[in-house]
């Protein structure tokens, strides 16, 4: 595969006293999807906002497309080309879903280009350009999502990190996202960090897998190989507390 | 009825200066979550500027349009050099820091040796000249104000809903994480923000100076602005705007029919009326759209 676009060495996120990472190394390279895997609490969106930049790490170095950007604020990350689909979706309810994209391509300048990728979305995700004008806030739970997506997606990023995307969406949504994603993925070259509780659906895409409990990453390696493992089957139906699998659309 | 319409009309006018200011302060408020309590002493600056470009012999419009201007640049200095470092810091202290902010404005202008202890007024060219429909007479000063913020604001909803900025605005007034992630610069968004805002409360000095005077006590409308904004809903423009100018028009009527003193107390009798009836204030059920 090609050379690594996104590399993580020693990293340590702290809450205080509390260390919800430690030592944590990846190795992600270009146009590869890597699904992130762990159970409630195991530190998989502290690493994401740690990349996003919303947290500063303690120690530990963070290299992007050859630059280090380790404790670099989130609009410099942005800039650099890593997108964030965050937890809970951070939407403007009370802009449009068109300014909600738009405000997605706030880091860029080129207005034909700006409207080409907003009609590409919209042919890809239907019901946001049937919903174009009205408030995000009015959404469905799935849509939201959708949105989030589709918004992270229009600052053309190199890197989209997405924390549980699939949640909240309908199976038959999710299996559908997922294969837009590896389409862009093809296309564009993409290249996807996916936190996701649902382990045979990420491990469905995603070339290549990690695992984090209690802030380690305790196992690595092609998403394959980690598919047929038993402690993946055992994180699934063990540390995965009923309410926080599917839910279904409202 | 004549009467009652003249009273009207004048109400709205010194409601719109008040509106004007209570924009700046929900504009600040919802973006950056700082009530700024200095906001009626910037209008007092912005005035004092004006009458100090016209007395140095500038036309009053070029006087007007250079006090927007500098009143722009120190709001976003202000951001800059004292509130960018004090973010985070526990909300008591930073409104603390803004009355601070207010008083240090009166204390300076007090002491430029011209200024302090006077007031003064400011020349315009429509000194004395008034409209009339039928019986009605409405002074061109009063027109002024009303004209100029119904202009001014049309232009905030052309900006705040057809560019680039106003929209960033209204999104990190929504979520402000949500536009960090987007890769806004929340520091110089608020920036820009104060800057918007400072100008406005400019304008606002401009419009009432040729109807009050300057004076170092001007900012005291302030202690109206804080009523209408809290009329409109504290958050919403459309809010403030009609908060302004309700309160105008009903201290206005208070005046002149009521007793003597009654004039000061309606605007408080009108938030205590609405915080009670409609504790969210008037637009509490307005559309989504809020700025
Ligand atoms: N803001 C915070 N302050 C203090 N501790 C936090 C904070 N956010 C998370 N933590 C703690 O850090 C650890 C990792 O949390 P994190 O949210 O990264 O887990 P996660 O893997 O994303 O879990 P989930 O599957 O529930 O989303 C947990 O022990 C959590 O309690
Ligand atoms: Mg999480």
């Amino acid at each position: 595969m090609a050379e690594a676009i996104l590399s993580v060495a020693g990293l340590e996120v702290r809450y205080g006293a509390l260390a919800a990472l430690s030592a944590v190394g990846l190795e992600l390279p270009e146009g590869a999807i890597l699904a992130v895997l762990g159970a409630n609490g195991a530190g998989k969106t502290t690493l994401l906002r740690a990349l996003a930049g919303v947290l500063v790490p303690a120690r530990g170095t963070v290299v992007f497309r050859g630059r280090s950007i380790a404790g670099l604020p989130p609009e410099r990350i942005v800039r650099a080309g890593i997108s964030h689909v965050p937890e809970g979706r951070e939407l403007f309810p009370l802009l449009s879903v068109r300014e909600n994209l738009l405000m997605g391509a706030w880091i860029r300048r080129d207005a034909a280009g700006i409207e080409r990728d907003l009609a590409r979305l919209c042919s890809e995700f239907p019901v946001l350009g049937e919903r174009a004008r009205q408030p995000a806030g009015r959404l469905s739970g799935g849509e939201q999502q959708m949105l989030a997506i589709a918004r992270a997606l229009m600052a053309r990023p190199r890197l989209l990190l997405m924390d549980e995307p699939s949640l909240g969406l309908a199976p038959r949504l999710a299996r559908e996202l997922f294969r837009m994603i590896d389409r862009r993925r093809r296309e564009d070259g993409l290249t996807v960090l996916v936190v996701e509780q649902n382990a045979r659906l990420a491990l469905g895409i995603a070339d290549l897998a990690c695992v984090l409990a209690g802030g380690r990453v305790v196992a690595q390696g092609p998403a394959r190989s980690l598919l047929g493992e038993e402690f993946i089957r055992g994180f699934r139906l063990g540390d995965n507390p009923a309410g926080r699998t599917q839910a279904p659309e409202p | 009825m004549i009467e009652f319409v003249q009273l009207v009309l004048g109400g709205v006018a010194v409601g719109c200066v008040y509106a004007l200011v209570a924009l700046g302060i929900v504009l600040v408020y919802k973006a950056t979550e700082t009530v700024n309590f200095a906001q009626g002493e910037l209008m007092m600056l912005g005035a004092f500027l004006a009458v100090a470009l016209t007395s140095a012999g500038l036309p009053y419009w070029a006087a007007f349009a250079a006090a927007v201007v500098l009143m722009a640049l120190a709001g976003a200095a202000l951001e800059r050099v004292v509130l960018r470092p004090v973010l985070g810091r526990p909300q008591f202290a930073i409104v603390m820091l803004t009355l601070g902010i207010g008083l240090m404005a009166r204390g300076l202008v007090a002491a430029v040796p011209e200024w302090g202890a006077q007031t003064h007024s400011l020349e315009t060219p429509f000194a004395g000249a008034s409209l009339h429909a039928g019986e009605l007479t409405l002074s061109a000063d009063h027109a002024m104000v009303i004209a100029t913020t119904a202009v001014l604001c049309g232009a905030l909803t052309l900006f705040f809903h057809g560019t680039r900025l106003g929209l960033a605005m209204r999104a990190a007034s929504q979520n402000q994480l949500g536009a960090c992630y987007m890769g806004v610069s929340l520091a110089r968004l608020h920036s820009a923000v104060w800057a918007l805002s400072a100008a406005i409360a400019a304008i606002a000095g401009v419009l009432l100076a040729p109807i009050t005077f300057v004076h170092t006590n001007m900012g005291l409308i302030g202690l109206k602005a804080f009523p209408a904004a809290v009329i409109g809903g504290f958050g919403s423009l459309p809010g403030a705007l009609a908060g302004g100018i309700v309160l105008g028009v009903v201290e206005s009527a208070a005046g002149f029919y009521l007793p003597e003193g009654a004039k000061d107390v309606a605007a408080w009798v009108v938030v205590l009326l609405v915080l009670m009836l409609r504790p969210a204030g008037m637009f509490a059920d307005a559309a989504p759209r809020r700025v």
